[in-house]
């Protein structure tokens, strides 16, 4: 283990305080006249990012950007028609008069604009079509994530598993493969802090509350420099930021949670205002399996298993240029099951008599638990300063503990003993961030982004046993690998709009990863061309380094938790480069087309060594090391996606195709498929609205209705076919003489050399909004599996018997299916 | 709140519509293509202990059965017993150094034998298989059914425990130093554990035991993989709450046994290298791999060379 002094995160962090001043001192310097401010949404505030803001009669012009700050620069002196417009909402003008050199704050508020019979897209895909360059990129709102029809309950995860790119470890997880990446290469971040294990019951949900997020953004690969520290996609989930102007609430119940929200105003103190959101979830079953029990009498049994999150968040404008906003999630999953007895015995005999309690616990907690304050200040309407404080804590934490304790009586003689053995393992990712960004908006046609982070990760990975009586404890421990690492990382990116059809977007991040003494520099490169206003051709290159990983087996089948390390010092980074074509077209019908397509090759990648216990690199060891030991893995991904998509409108939803290629290389097996890779994947997700006025009778039936259709077909993943039956020699080293034996096996070919039958389900929802004493209320069914075509996790296998003989014959396989026809249904409440 | 209470209740009844249709699952026989290869295991030794043998079988295609029902009949009497498909009888198995050749026959399974002999492997019946250290020796493996394997090793040094350096007695309250001769490319595995005299004979001037399988005395089993180069390595009897000797009886003389093997690269591959290394693990399936080779050319298996050396003292507590 190798900590980086701490004179060297000093001298960065003095570094950066000095490149905020100076760019602050040239910023101020290059002030003109400008009109800037925030378009926000009326009823709730929210911002309004993306929202074209432009000054009428001119090509002045610009969008705002997430936050919903928009800056125009070289505004001509006199009275200006500011105009604010977005898809969906009221396009609003104002009128202001601007003195030459003057910088002018002016917000807006957007009010909703109903169309008749048209659902409306809130951050409007023609805005982002021609804002953004980067590809591979993808907005969910959460009308977008609800258009799915829900497993269960709504989830952002199953959602972006339907998007082009994404595959599927099987109907039990919700973990993203993109583009040839595992979860663990994928950046998945919540309001900004890292998130290192976003899944409930080991992957069944994830842990975002649809309830609370306000936006998704989800690249598939080629993201810009602004983001790093990961190889694969990134996803980037925006939270609700609460409604500034009026108290608000809903309640949903599902079959296995019941949540709630709730939102409103900050009070208004010292003239500050802001708003907050909260929002919990938590599963019922146990409370009310528990219930029953009790109804029965039974005390003792309870149900062993629930989990739990909530979000937090408050946003508070100190002043017109300084907002603080706090974030706040805690997430677990708790696994709690004891049972306890007490025993009486008498031996008549030797008169022995004997009282005992015996104990048995097992404690096991495991989920996230993040706290962010975001410091945004706008030091000048050009330049924008966020800093940002973060910590992400992943943890488990098992614990199992058996004890007996009693006394005992021999004749006249007493005593008393106490037996007590405890196992642990557990693994606690600490992550702390401290981040400044500053963006400038001070050059026409340019963006510049740049900044500094720092990341200090504690990893601590351990495995304890004690065994305790009344006067001797043994403690063992043979795993402890506790690990920190530093990455300090500056960032720069410039968006350059160069001629109104071609935008280059150029960055880099340069690392210093603290186990290794070296540099590492990723270059990134974006270019949009815009053939026509709404057809756009747009390519991306790029390096990721990535200084983490997990230690999980590669084939496992079910993955309940991940185990996290730190890039050891003796191995290097890991990394990929992405490469990326596309092009994109949006109709006027608001149809969104887009092809692409990528290579991406990952160069040191580390495979865990499955259950093995040699370590080659040492051989004068034998040692049992099952978290430490990797091959070093190469592999490459290409594919073709394509993406229909339909944002607005009576019919809304998507049909995506991706043709899909990943290979790995370990020197043990050589180049095979991964277990997760589908070649071809085909998506249908579509909601549709079944009032329709000229119905008739069926228009009262279905008011207010809407049908949703997910379906879903792919290849079968790739698994190792059995070719025969061998007999293993295996050895008896004895003292005296030795001896050899043998065990079946199996012969098999190469590494995932065969495809499981293909996948396909089809899932349907119908989603219905009612009123109740005047209270709206939504009630939902859906149909999972609705085909109940029997979807391969594995395959099982049995040996065939011949009855009469008794011989041994062939052997037998049947898929073990996945999730299976279910219905679920459930109610989302509002007040 | 109550009416909140009350969708909750009214979800609730809805739970018992709740439908799961478990799906009906087609068995199907796995079939693969797979040409049947020769699974030699052949372990060359100039032990009078340990000796020289070869077991040859063969690979079975994944429907193929594993066993065959055989009804002996001895006297009018049936002994039915199962006989493994794997096992092939009637190779023709030659093992030759430079100079000559010895051709070995099939010892199967023999009642008075079965005990203490090994059974189902090929052996060479005279006695002037005396493999050399550093030798090469070939072996030659074919099937009327026209399976062949060939393979080749190399006879390791042959290990020498240093007797003189150790104590006439183990004492179980002290730890003792075991000596070797250094193999600089060698491994050698060193087994230390007890025997209960009481089973013990001698023969030839070796030391025999009645019962190969006795169970023994928790403690004093010790296994130590010697790497080239080593040449020593100290034994103690771990603590252990297990009686000392049957019943605990302290008027038993134990004895303590000492066995040092020395192996060809091949050995140490395959036996220890990669023993644990399961190229292909499933939660449904089990355990599976290549066969792997090691010392065999066209077949799986392996083809090893090993020397013995051994010492016994007696256990004082």
């Amino acid at each position: 283990m190798k900590n980086t002094p701490p004179f060297t995160i000093r001298k960065n962090m003095q570094l950066t305080v000095t490149s905020i001043l100076l760019l602050s001192c040239f910023a101020f310097s290059q002030q003109g006249t400008t009109i800037s401010g925030f378009v926000r949404e009326g009823s709730t505030g929210e911002p309004l990012g993306y929202t074209n803001v432009f000054i009428k009669g001119t090509s002045i012009g610009a969008a705002a950007n997430i936050d919903g700050y928009y800056v125009l620069t070289k505004v001509p002196a006199g009275a200006q028609d500011v105009v604010a417009s977005i898809i969906g909402y009221e396009t609003t003008s104002q009128r202001i008069s601007v003195r030459k050199g003057e910088g002018v704050r002016l917000d807006f508020r957007l009010e909703r604009m109903i169309l008749e019979g048209e659902a409306v897209d809130v951050f409007g895909e023609a805005q982002k079509m021609r804002q953004l360059v980067e590809p591979s990129r993808i907005s969910l709102d959460m009308r977008t994530i609800e258009t799915a029809p829900a497993f269960i309950e709504p989830d952002l995860f199953r959602t972006v598993q339907m998007l082009p790119g994404v595959q599927t470890l099987n109907d039990f997880s919700s973990a993203l493969y993109v583009r040839g990446s595992t979860p663990d290469q994928n950046l998945i971040m919540l309001d900004g802090i890292t998130v290192y294990n976003p899944y409930h019951l080991g992957g069944l949900f994830s842990t975002f509350n649809t309830d609370a997020i306000k936006e998704a953004d989800f690249h598939a690969g080629g993201f810009p420099a602004r983001h790093g520290g990961r190889m694969g996609a990134l996803l980037n989930v925006i939270n609700r930021e609460g409604n500034s102007e009026e108290f608000k609430g809903n309640a949903n119940v599902s079959l296995i949670s019941s949540k709630i929200l709730l939102e409103g105003p900050t009070p208004k103190i010292w003239g500050t205002k802001g708003s907050w959101m909260i929002a919990g979830r938590r599963t019922y079953f146990d409370q009310i399996f528990n219930a029953i029990l009790r109804s029965q009498g039974e005390n003792k049994f309870k149900f062993p298993y629930y989990f739990y999150d909530y979000q937090i968040k408050v946003n508070i404008d100190i002043s017109q240029d300084h907002r603080l906003s706090y974030s706040r999630f805690y997430g677990d999953d708790v696994l709690v099951l004891n049972s306890s007895g007490e025993n009486e015995s008498y031996d008549i005999y030797s008169d022995y008599y004997e009282k005992s309690k015996e104990s048995f616990e097992i404690d096991w907690p495991w989920g996230n638990h993040t706290n962010s304050l975001t410091w945004r200040w706008l030091i000048s309407p050009q330049l924008i300063a966020r800093t940002f404080l973060a910590n992400s804590r992943y943890r488990f934490n098992f614990g199992l503990g058996v004890g007996q304790e009693g006394s005992f009586r021999v004749g006249s003689e007493t005593g008393v003993f106490e037996e007590k053995f405890e196992f642990n393992f557990f693994d606690i990712v600490n992550d702390r961030t401290i981040e400044t960004e500053l963006s400038w908006h001070g050059i026409p046609g340019h963006q510049l982004i740049g900044g500094a982070q720092f990341k200090k990760v504690d990893f601590d990975l351990g495995m304890n046993f004690e065994f305790s009586t009344q006067d001797t404890t043994i403690l063992f421990t043979p795993l402890s690998m506790k690990n920190q690492t530093v990455e300090s990382t500056f960032f720069f990116q410039d968006k350059w709009d160069v001629t109104q059809k071609i935008t280059i977007q150029s960055g880099g991040r340069l690392m210093n990863y603290s186990l290794h003494e070296k540099l590492y520099f990723d270059p990134r490169l974006g270019m949009k061309y815009l053939l026509r206003p709404n057809l756009s051709i747009k390519s991306v290159l790029g390096r990721y380094h990535q200084f983490l990983t997990i230690a999980n087996p590669e084939d496992e089948t079910l993955r309940l938790i991940d185990f996290w390390l730190g890039i050891p010092s003796d191995r290097p980074g890991t990394w990929a480069d992405h490469a990326i074509v596309g092009v994109e077209h949006l109709s006027e019908k608001n149809w969104l087309f887009r092809a692409e397509t990528y290579y991406k090759h990952f160069q040191n990648l580390l495979t865990l060594k499955q259950g093995e216990a040699f370590s080659q690199s040492n051989e004068a060891e034998l040692a049992f090391t099952p978290f430490n030991e990797f091959y070093e893995t190469q592999a490459y991904a290409y594919g073709l996606e394509l993406l229909f998509k339909k944002t607005a409108g009576r019919v809304r939803g998507w049909v995506g195709y991706t043709y899909a290629k990943t290979e790995r290389h370990i020197e043990k097996h050589g180049w095979y498929t991964p277990k997760w890779d589908r070649t071809h994947t085909l998506n249908i997700v579509g909601d549709i609205a079944l009032d329709k006025k000229d119905m008739g009778i069926m228009s009262y039936l279905f008011k207010e209705t809407h049908l949703s259709v997910a379906l879903q077909a792919s290849s079968g993943q790739p698994f190792t076919p059995p070719l025969g039956k061998f007999q293993q020699w295996r050895p008896r080293h004895d003292a005296y003489l030795p001896d050899w034996y043998e065990t079946q096996s199996f012969l098999v070919g190469k590494k995932n050399a065969e495809r499981l039958p293909p996948y396909f389900r089809l899932d349907i929802g119908l989603k219905q909004n009612k009123m109740f004493f005047n209270k709206p209320y939504e009630r939902y069914i859906q149909l999972v599996n609705a085909t109940n075509h029997v979807n391969a996790l594995t395959y099982q296998y049995k040996a065939k018997t011949n009855r009469l003989t008794g011989e041994e014959l062939g052997l037998e396989r049947a898929p073990i299916p996945m999730f299976p026809f279910f219905v679920t249904f459930g109610y989302r409440i509002e007040f | 709140m109550r009416r909140f209470k009350g969708i909750v209740y009214l979800f609730l009844v809805f739970c018992g519509c709740l439908s799961l249709e478990e799906p009906e699952l087609d068995w199907e026989d796995v079939e693969a293509e797979h040409d049947p290869q020769l699974n030699i295991m052949a372990i060359l030794s100039p032990d009078t202990l340990v000796e020289t043998f070869v077991r040859v079988q063969r690979t079975l295609r994944v429907e193929e059965p594993t066993d065959t029902l055989v009804r002996n009949t001895v006297e009018g009497n049936i002994y039915p017993y199962y006989a493994s498909r794997f096992i092939v009888r009637d190779a023709r198995v030659v093992l030759s150094n430079n100079s000559s050749e010895y051709e070995l026959e099939f010892f199967g399974y023999n009642p008075e034998t079965y005990q203490s002999k090994p059974m189902d492997v090929y052996q060479y019946k005279g006695d002037d298989l005396l493999p050399k250290p550093g030798e090469t020796w070939t072996l030659s493996v074919s099937t009327p059914s026209g399976l062949t394997a060939k393979g080749e090793t190399v006879v390791p040094p042959a290990p020498e425990i240093h007797k003189a350096q150790l104590p006439d007695s183990f004492n179980i309250h002290r730890t003792m130093n075991i000596v070797w001769s250094k193999q600089e490319e060698n491994h050698q595995i060193l087994n230390v554990n007890n025997r209960l005299s009481y089973y013990l004979y001698e023969e030839n001037d070796s030391l025999r035991f009645n019962d190969v399988y006795w169970s023994t005395s928790c403690g004093f089993w010790e296994e130590h993989l010697i790497y080239p180069g080593e040449t020593d390595w100290r034994y103690r009897r771990e603590i252990c709450e297990g009686s000392f000797g049957p019943s605990g009886d302290d008027e038993i003389e134990d004895i303590l046994m000492i066995h040092l093997m020395s192996m060809d690269s091949n050995y140490y591959n395959y036996f220890i290298k990669f023993a644990t290394d399961s190229e292909f693990n499933s939660l449904f399936f089990g355990q599976g791999g290549s066969g792997r080779s090691f010392g065999i050319e066209i077949g799986i298996g392996v083809f090893a060379s090993i020397g013995v050396d051994r010492h016994w003292m007696p256990i004082q507590r």
